[in-house]
């Protein structure tokens, strides 16, 4: 079918429609939670189907109950053994309340859990849900716990020593210690998890170290994690990975970027990787945001997923990154792939910011991609979100946007995207981290079939009274409903 | 009626609400067609630019500035503090250098990895 230019209008006009923005909704800080007291950050989410009903798992960084193992003076902070950032809570209404689901506990042998979550569940039998976490490992901790200050910011480079995995065998309400992997006790940082479809489980860190993406597959959910070969053998690889599956033939990609900014991606089918092929423009890794009268820091600036391709057939991959590609800001760029990866992957700048079909001011940044694949008369829908300073280019606040990635029945691929939470206040410590990504996950339907997707991300709406060297108050998560 | 006309009605119906609609805020003067790629002409992604490679020879002595030689780097080179790495030059000289910075970083800054070259510390750090 042709689309006429007022069928394309009408497309458009139904976006445009769609331009109000919304209030999010308190997964922490709420006042009578028991995280009111204390910061959470840096989001993960799971959703798994667990007795007959959706059941949805928010992870981050959670400092509940730290009083006396993480101890803070305005430019110091102290780590002791015991401490964990491994929290989560759950939702059994596809966001619409949330309750605070508990902590992770260390082990003698890795007494420190500290953050970086990444989390999946198993698709074919949903009971089963694994979160992770880096950890120091006992012979790395120093005997007066971790001391940080000033002149000394990575003080944990030196003590990250792998990740611990913990399991839920209840659908994501409770969790406990799985396994730890490590790989010579080298600092892995970031981490990634995703299933293959098949009970097959992975989870990716970068190995600091050595500059590569260490793998790791348990063959089915009762099983051990054993390292596989990395994906990028070939590259230097500088940031986190993301990893992402095609279940349907019990694949997964991981993407990471290298050192001179590139995204690769590479395809695990059948037991190996193929051959790694670039996926973006080189970009910066890890850029610097300079607010106000505040810095931001960023974690990986990349996000994709594998989803029904288009009538053009060659783009079942699909992934928005932050560039400065030929622009003096930062701002979101596309690229697509075919699911085999032949080819290599395609500049989409359409499915970007500026250039693309907008005009906008001020940087675009930290984006995630969610596919919903299409069934049953469904259509496929690939939901994307950004932060924005677009509504205050040289202010304190950033917006969260979203939109699809679209291909019209013409071809034209377009991102049309809208307000969903405006004016988020940064509320950074001194060093600029605000939690260093946030998610996106498809969470049901809603009663005329729309695919909904659920966002969680670092928030500090109740204000911004503390900013420490290693902390900053109120700092909590939020999520908010995607259409 | 036919699902075409379903799909028209519904689309301009659509259309009507959105110029009707108040309170929402207008995104984007352009429309969609004019920023139409044609996938036959379109950019295959490349490997991006070659960085320069250093010999990087190991440091001897203990004049090294603290530093993790993960995410920043230090060295003790010709027994010389060196806010950088020790590299082997095409003569054979051992000298200190961050990146492309010759006789490493000045005071107050180090020697990143991910940024490959002199910056202050919090520019330094891993998310």
């Amino acid at each position: 079918m042709r689309v006429g230019l007022w069928e394309s209008l009408a497309v458009f006009s139904c976006v445009v429609l769609s331009a109000c923005a919304t209030q999010g909704i308190q997964v922490t800080g709420e006042q009578n939670d028991p995280t009111f007291p204390a910061p959470q950050s840096e989001t993960i989410i799971n959703v798994s189907n667990f007795n007959g009903a959706s059941l949805v798992t928010a992870s981050y960084n959670d400092e509940t109950g730290t009083a006396k193992t993480v101890l803070y003076t305005n430019t110091t902070r102290t780590v002791l053994a015991g401490a964990s950032l491994m929290a989560w809570s759950n939702s059994t209404n596809s966001g619409q309340t949330w309750a605070y689901g508990g902590k992770v506990t260390p082990s003698e042998a890795w007494p420190v859990i500290w953050g970086d979550p990444a989390m999946t569940s198993s698709f074919r039998n949903q009971t089963y849900v694994f979160l992770s976490n880096l950890a120091v490992p006992a012979s790395k901790m120093p005997a007066g716990g971790i001391q940080c200050d000033t002149s000394n910011l990575g003080c944990f480079y030196g003590v990250l020593g792998g990740a611990c995995i913990a399991r839920s065998t209840d659908g994501g309400q409770h969790f406990s210690l799985y396994q730890c992997v490590t790989n010579n006790n080298d600092f892995y940082d970031g981490g990634s998890m995703v299933d293959a479809g098949d009970g097959e489980i992975f989870a990716a860190y970068v190995d600091v170290a050595t500059s590569q993406i260490d793998v790791w597959r348990a063959p089915d959910e009762n099983s051990q994690f054993q390292r596989i070969a990395g994906p990028f053998p070939n590259l230097e690889i500088y940031t986190h990975a993301r990893l992402r599956a095609d279940r349907g033939t019990s694949s997964i990609y991981a993407a990471a970027q290298s050192s001179n900014g590139v995204i690769w991606i590479n395809r695990w089918s059948g037991g190996h990787w193929g051959n790694a092929v670039p996926a973006s423009q080189a970009s910066p890794i890890y850029p610097l945001i300079a607010l106000s009268d505040r810095s931001l820091r960023t974690g990986p600036q990349f996000s994709f997923d594998f989803g029904a391709t288009s009538q053009n057939g060659n783009d079942a991959i699909r992934m928005l990154y932050t560039t400065n590609y030929q622009a003096d800001r930062l701002y979101i760029r596309g690229s697509y792939c075919k699911g085999d990866l032949s080819g290599g992957c395609w500049d989409a700048p359409e499915w970007g910011t500026t250039p693309g079909n907008l005009d906008l001011t001020g940087d675009q940044l930290q984006p995630n991609v969610r596919a919903f694949a299409g069934f049953f008369g469904l259509p496929a829908v690939w939901k994307a979100t950004y932060l924005s300073r677009e509504h205050a280019p040289n202010g304190n606040t950033v917006s969260l946007e979203q939109g699809n990635l679209v291909v019209l029945p013409d071809g034209v691929r377009v991102l049309l995207p809208f307000d969903q939470i405006l004016n988020l206040l940064v509320c950074p410590d001194e060093r600029g981290y605000w939690g260093d990504y946030n998610d996106l996950q498809l969470v049901g339907f809603s009663q005329n079939g729309a695919a909904q997707f659920l966002s969680v991300y670092t928030d500090s709406s109740q204000g911004c009274p503390l900013r420490e060297e290693f902390t900053s108050q109120d700092v909590h998560v939020s999520s908010t409903e995607e259409q | 009626m036919s699902r075409n006309k379903i799909c028209l009605c519904g689309l301009l119906a659509c259309a009507a609400l959105a110029f009707t609609s108040a309170g929402c805020r207008k995104r984007g003067e352009h429309t969609v067609h004019q920023h139409r790629i044609d996938d036959s002409k379109r950019v295959i992604l490349g490997p991006g630019p070659q960085l320069a490679k250093m010999r990087v020879v190991p440091s001897i002595g203990n004049c090294a500035p603290r530093a993790d030689n993960l995410v920043t780097f230090g060295a003790c080179c010709n027994a010389t503090p060196c806010s950088g790495q020790c590299v082997a030059t095409a003569e054979g000289k051992v000298e200190c250098a961050c990146f492309d910075v010759k006789g490493g970083c000045p005071t107050g800054l180090v020697c990143s990895k991910i940024r490959r070259g002199c910056v202050t510390p919090k520019e330094a750090q891993l998310p």
